[in-house]
């Protein structure tokens, strides 16, 4: 009797545990961000600050690797609770999730192939050429809207557009540029080419993390940790840790 | 609700013509290779079965994304090592000047062809068909009775002369079977906006990226369905015209 006791007592402890749960979902394939290192472990910039803001908060973080074009989908069908996932916070997501305060101001960067494309006066020398970029980014809807005349080439994943830009099928990627330096260093055939590019109504308005909207309460939370990060220097350190 | 609906079916219809091209490119050649197979088949020789046998194994046991990356990212793959290390041609070059030169222009060639996305759709797309269609004609043709074949024989015809009175019969009675195939096609063809094309699959995933609206998929659903409803109708009209003469009995 005793037993069986204790085994619903823990039982009861285990699920209350996990109602304290924090589930993110996110891309795993954009180091520095988020991405699998060597040991199959999952790394990033974002992944330290979830799992900072979890840690102040007394939370566990989960974290689901999903489809990028899938994370506001699975946060509008509670799926997931949060996503952190190097979203920029557009007027169209917006309009369908809330965002925190920005915990990172980003920027865009032309790549190409050492010995092909190197360098880049204007965006406009890129007209009629193929450039590869992530469908359903961001940077995807910059290049349609404002260069019409570019061949856009869109691709699940950033990891193919780098495989066909080294088999010449395309002559550029359009990426974030931090992302872009983890390429660098990974792949030593890609340089950069052109400055980095920022246009305050797609790129550059900074990344948040996104949760359901009218959920004030993990908002709130995530607003006062993140404050409270860059006051006390935790933040740098794990600035310093990834983009420098 | 409704008119962001139609405004999302205007800019989903620009992935129609990569659709509907290869479709009905993958369609045509696949029934073609399959009829060519499926006579191969016939015969009791090993040397055409296995290889035919190890090529359906391979492209029914495979899923077909699995086929479209490996034609279109495995090449790539070779084309970077083999530019890198030269080493290799040059031995050969050494040695055999003449076919080194054909063989690297063919690569050559070939590689051009692999390089726009919408051939290795279509490759993938034909081989993968060709081999499920192999098994229905196959199979079709395996089901005509026996009296058949001894009836041609009994005229005085030879193997080639009695194929061409059973074929069509096999092939009018393998109809209905065979429509599944041509609408597994189509639907196959929303893999392709995973190698770069923007077909239909493809532009809903980059409306789905901006507007991250249900009613997009809805959209795309009815457009794929369309297209599925009017190929089964024909393929319908089709079957009911080939076996006009068992329907008037």
């Amino acid at each position: 009797m005793k037993k069986i006791f204790l085994i619903a007592a823990l039982t009861g402890a285990v699920f209350t545990a996990s109602a304290k749960d924090i589930n993110f979902g996110l891309e795993a394939t954009y180091a520095p961000y988020e991405f699998y290192d060597d040991n199959n472990i999952l790394v990033g910039f974002d992944i330290d600050i979830a799992n900072k803001i979890c840690q102040e908060l007394n939370y566990t973080c989960k974290f689901t690797n999903q489809s990028f074009d899938s994370l506001i989908p699975s946060l509008k069908t509670r799926r997931i609770d949060a996503s952190i996932s190097a979203l920029d916070m557009t007027p169209e997501r917006r309009e369908q999730v809330d965002f925190s305060q920005s915990y990172y101001t980003n920027m865009a960067q032309f790549i190409g192939l050492s010995g092909h494309l190197e360098s880049l006066n204007s965006i406009s020398e890129l007209n009629q050429k193929r450039v590869g970029v992530q469908n359903g980014t961001t940077l995807q809807k910059y290049l349609v809207d404002k260069f019409p005349k570019i061949n856009i080439v869109s691709y699940d994943s950033y990891q193919y557009a780098v495989l066909d830009l080294k088999a010449n099928r395309i002559d550029a990627i359009l990426i974030d540029s931090a992302a872009a330096s983890e390429w660098f260093k990974k792949e030593p055939s890609l340089v950069g080419i052109g400055e980095k590019i920022t246009d305050p109504e797609y790129i550059g308005s900074g990344l948040g993390i996104a949760v359901r909207k009218g959920n004030s309460v993990l908002l709130d939370q995530f607003n006062q940790v993140l404050t409270k990060m860059k006051a006390d220097g935790s933040y740098d350190q794990i600035y310093a840790k990834w983009f420098n | 609700m409704s008119d962001k609906f139609f405004y999302y079916l205007s800019h989903l219809i620009n992935g129609l013509p990569i659709t509907i091209s290869l479709s009905l490119a993958g369609i045509l050649s696949a029934c073609i290779i399959s009829i060519g197979l499926s006579i191969l088949l016939i015969s009791k020789r090993w040397y055409i079965i296995h290889p035919i046998r190890i090529f359906i194994t391979v492209f029914t046991g495979t899923p077909l994304l699995v086929q479209l990356f490996l034609i279109y990212y495995g090449p790539a793959q070779f084309q970077v090592t083999r530019e890198s290390s030269s080493l290799l041609w040059q031995v050969f070059y050494y040695y055999n000047p003449t076919q080194c030169y054909i063989l690297r222009e063919f690569l050559h060639y070939l590689w051009q062809l692999l390089s726009y996305p919408w051939f290795c759709a279509y490759l993938a797309l034909t081989l993968n068909s060709a081999a499920y269609t192999t098994l229905i004609f196959h199979g079709a043709l395996k089901a005509v009775p026996q009296g058949h074949w001894q009836a041609c024989s009994a005229l005085g015809m030879n193997r080639t002369q009695s194929l061409k009175v059973i074929l069509p019969y096999a092939l009018k009675r393998a109809l209905s079977s065979y429509s599944n195939e041509v609408i597994f096609v189509v639907k196959g063809t929303a893999l392709t906006s995973t190698i770069t094309l923007m077909d239909v699959m493809g532009y809903n995933q980059f409306l789905n990226g901006q507007y991250y609206d249900f009613t997009i998929f809805i959209a795309t659903g009815c457009i794929y369905i369309l297209i599925n409803g009017l190929l089964s109708i024909i393929m319908r009209l089709l079957e009911k015209k080939a076996l006009a003469f068992e329907n008037n009995q």
